[in-house]
């Protein structure tokens, strides 16, 4: 599984990292987004979304991601062997201002934390799962990544979930570091 | 012992029929629940790894060994499954769970998917899918209680069979008896049966099966076994008593055979003891003859005429003596032998008497003793008149000459009992004794008279002894030492009267004849081996000058001299060298030219039926020697008498 080989080199980076190596950021970024990615592709698969929302079979399963190219780059690569639901998964650069539209997902990057708020705004009300990596509190998605011991976990807001009228599935609660809004 | 095979054998029946279907359904169970645990526990273990796997789905997706292990550790509330783990989707282990107490080792890398036993565990391997890709697997290591579950069915099986076999053996035991009692009982009869051997008993008939069709089986045979032993028995009683019958016979003809050999022994020792009597007797006047007979051959010339003539009188009272004992056991003998015919009829005594009388007279007279008759009073006995004379005679003549020098006789009738007649005769002799009666009626006994006056055989009161018996009457004596005796002779009484009988004169002898004068002497021809026979003979006819006498030696020279010489008469012997008189005589008899000559048997053979029998073969006359002269010239006289006859029919015959 790409995921777990990803978060042990991270984890192996990690270890190196702390042990004072100096290394460059955008490595030590992309075993992070590896492991996000993949996690991003695989949310899809713990939400009940709405009749409509994943349209006919074939249909690809679109996530919008508002990052950086490298994070981007990881993320197309996950989503080629990832599928959602059986409908393939779409990435999909989210540029800023073009109104993000037939997305199922939209993960914003720690570096566009600034417009996390407006993206956040636009789809409020809308079936589309918002992943955000941004501290607690301000303007985070339903489902918001944090690093513990060098490890990617997840936080789930499930107000704001229950309000788009998705239905985060208990499975994907039981592995989520905390839940709030329950 | 057949009580207890048979129902052991039908318990070991019921038993082992009980135990092999017990097996075979605890088998067929067995195996089935154990099919259906395996079966069971192995989906029940899968459904578990697919739970597991699901819910460990997204542990496994989001990395997160936590809630794998979370996941995992939940099993223990399954204490049956001792060891689990999560396989990530590149096959490293993920995380694991292990029961408490429990050390099973779980392979760092994952293993084929699929069901397996490992010792006395189950392993089951699961993928775990999430939406068609493989994203881990599952192992669980479950315990496999196959073999605790068998050895606890092993237990149950045998605690259902102990309890089962003893519900059979029970039951077998309360069911049997009613199949197994109707056999005992004839089993027991049977035995019972053997032992006592009473046929009697009979088995009961309980049920109408097979074994009350045993039961009449038996007892019909018991039956007919009984019937058998009934006859069996029957018959040897029947036996028993034959046995019985003809062991009575026996001994009856042994008694009667050993009284028979006692009779014969007896008869043997008084055959014997007559016969040496009978020598003895003979001998005595045997000795008298051969001596006075040495003393006239030795002193011819030197004795006197009167001692010459007095030695002949011995010798010739001597021969007479011989005479008369010989007669007398002849006479004997022929009684003994049951060889004397009687003609028993009514006799009237008086004349009997009279008879007798007149012939003892001259006797007693001549001795001087008196003799009185008396008169039976018509008395009518059933008797022999000529044997009866002869009875009497023989009392009269011994009362008279054992009598006392003037003594009397007196002879007289009574009837002591109705039907019978007694005959006394009482003489006044000196008596007898007592023991002395008793041997009266012994041969050869002459009660000491042997060397008194009175010449005597001994035998003639024998013979008047069963001259009597034979007339079926009985003879005794009563005797008074010093006064004398009574002999009597008791004989039975006739209801028919007697005829009178005309007493024939045997004494009288006719004239002899005289030689006729002008006539040839007739030619005699005797025919004899014994010169002193013939000597005799010759001496006899030497007066005889009418006869020519001629002698032949044997019966062949006699025959050829009556053919050469035509005898008138011929005197035959027949104990002969050469030829017997009788084959002589036949031979005479059948030619011809001697046909007609009579032939006088002249023969010691004084047997009755001897010359019975010679003159049914035609001999003219039986003579018997010793000769007695007048019978001799008699029956010459006769013989020629005959001849002339025959030779001239016209004259005096």
């Amino acid at each position: 599984m790409a995921a777990v080989r990803i978060t042990r080199r991270s984890l192996l980076l990690a270890a190196l990292a702390a042990a004072g190596v100096a290394r460059a950021a955008e490595d030590d970024g992309n075993a992070e987004y590896q492991v996000k990615a993949a996690f991003v592709c695989k949310f899809g698969n713990y939400v009940d979304w709405p009749v409509q929302a994943l349209g006919a079979t074939g249909e690809p399963f679109r996530i919008g991601v508002l990052a950086s190219s490298a994070v981007m780059d990881e993320f197309r690569r996950t989503a080629v062997a990832a599928s959602v639901a059986g409908h393939p998964v779409e990435v999909k650069r989210l540029v800023r201002g073009e109104a993000p539209e037939g997305l199922h997902v939209i993960f914003v990057s720690r570096v566009m934390s600034a417009q996390a708020g407006e993206v956040m705004a636009a789809m409020h009300g809308r079936p589309v799962l918002t992943v955000t990596e941004l501290d607690p509190g301000g303007a985070a998605g339903m489902i918001n990544f944090v690093v513990v011991d060098d490890k990617v976990r997840f936080d789930v807001l499930l107000a704001s979930a229950t309000q788009s009228g998705l239905k985060i599935s208990a499975r994907l609660l039981g592995v989520a570091r905390r839940v709030e809004g329950r | 012992m057949f009580r207890l095979s048979l129902q052991r054998r039908m318990l070991a029946v019921t038993m082992l029929t009980t135990l092999v279907a017990l097996f075979v359904a605890l088998g067929a169970m067995v195996a089935y629940d154990l099919r259906a645990y395996h079966q069971g526990w192995v989906s029940d273990l899968q459904t578990q790894a697919e739970l597991l796997g699901r819910s460990t789905a997204p542990a496994l997706e989001f990395d997160d060994h936590k809630v794998a292990s979370e996941n995992l550790a939940l099993l223990r509330l399954q204490p049956k499954i001792r060891a689990a783990a999560l396989y990530g989707a590149d096959g490293d282990r993920f995380a694991s769970y292990v029961a408490t107490a429990s050390n099973a080792a779980l392979p760092p890398r994952v293993e084929a998917v699929g069901v397996r036993r490992s010792g006395g565990d189950l392993v089951v391997v699961q993928a775990i899918m999430q939406d068609g890709r493989l994203i881990g697997s599952v192992h669980l290591l479950a315990e496999y209680a196959l073999y605790d579950r068998v050895l606890s069915y092993l237990g149950i099986a045998a605690a259902v069979a102990v309890v089962a076999l003893g519900v059979a053996m029970l039951l077998s035991l309360r069911l049997q008896r009613a199949v197994v009692q109707p056999i005992l009982a004839i089993s027991d009869v049977a035995r019972d049966v053997m032992q006592r051997q009473d046929y009697s008993r009979r088995a009961p008939k309980a049920t109408q099966d097979e074994v009350g069709t045993l039961a009449d089986s038996f007892n019909g045979m018991l039956g007919e076994i009984e019937r058998r032993t009934q006859e069996v028995l029957l018959l040897n009683e029947e036996l028993e008593a034959r046995v019985r019958d003809r062991t009575a016979q026996l001994e009856a003809s042994n008694e009667d055979l050993r009284l028979a050999t006692a009779a014969a022994e007896k008869a043997n020792r008084a055959k014997s003891e007559f016969l040496s009597s009978m020598s003895h007797e003979l001998r005595t006047p045997l000795n008298a003859i051969i001596g006075f007979g040495q003393l006239l051959g030795g002193d011819v010339g030197e004795a006197k005429p009167e001692r010459r003539r007095e030695f002949v009188e011995h010798i010739v009272g001597a021969g007479k003596h011989l005479l008369t004992l010989i007669n007398e056991i002849l006479n004997l003998a022929r009684i003994e032998a049951g060889h004397v015919e009687l003609s028993l009829e009514p006799v009237l005594l008086d004349e009997v008497l009279a008879g007798c009388r007149q012939m003892i007279e001259p006797m007693a007279a001549q001795r001087g003793i008196v003799t009185q008759f008396r008169p039976s009073g018509g008395c009518v006995a059933l008797a022999d008149r000529m044997r009866l004379k002869q009875v009497l005679l023989n009392l009269v003549s011994n009362a008279i000459k054992y009598n006392r020098p003037g003594g009397s006789v007196q002879v007289s009738c009574s009837s002591p009992q109705p039907q019978q007649v007694r005959i006394e005769v009482r003489d006044t002799g000196r008596g007898l004794q007592p023991e002395q009666v008793q041997a009266l009626f012994q041969p050869f006994n002459r009660l000491g008279q042997e060397a008194g006056p009175e010449q005597g055989t001994g035998i003639g009161l024998v013979v008047t002894q069963r001259l009597v018996e034979l007339m079926g009457g009985q003879i005794g004596a009563h005797s008074t030492p010093g006064e004398g005796s009574v002999f009597w002779v008791d004989l039975r009484t006739s209801e028919l009267p007697a005829l009178p009988h005309a007493e024939t004169d045997w004494g009288a002898l006719p004239p002899m004849a005289g030689p006729r004068e002008g006539e040839p002497p007739a030619t005699v021809l005797y025919v004899e081996d014994n010169p002193a026979s013939r000597k005799l003979v010759e001496e006899l006819l030497r007066g005889r000058h009418d006869l020519r006498l001629l002698s032949a030696t044997d019966g062949r020279a006699g025959l050829e001299m009556a053919f050469a010489e035509r005898p008138d008469v011929i005197l035959m012997d027949n104990n002969m060298p050469t030829m017997s008189g009788r084959e002589a005589q036949s031979l005479l008899k059948l030619d011809p030219r001697t046909a007609h000559i009579p032939v006088i048997a002249l023969t010691a053979n004084a047997m009755p039926d001897a010359a019975a029998s010679s003159l049914a073969a035609g001999y003219f006359r039986y003579l018997t020697k010793p000769l007695q002269p007048a019978l001799l010239m008699d029956a010459l006289d006769s013989a020629l008498r005959m001849t002339r006859a025959r030779r001239d029919p016209g004259s005096d015959g």
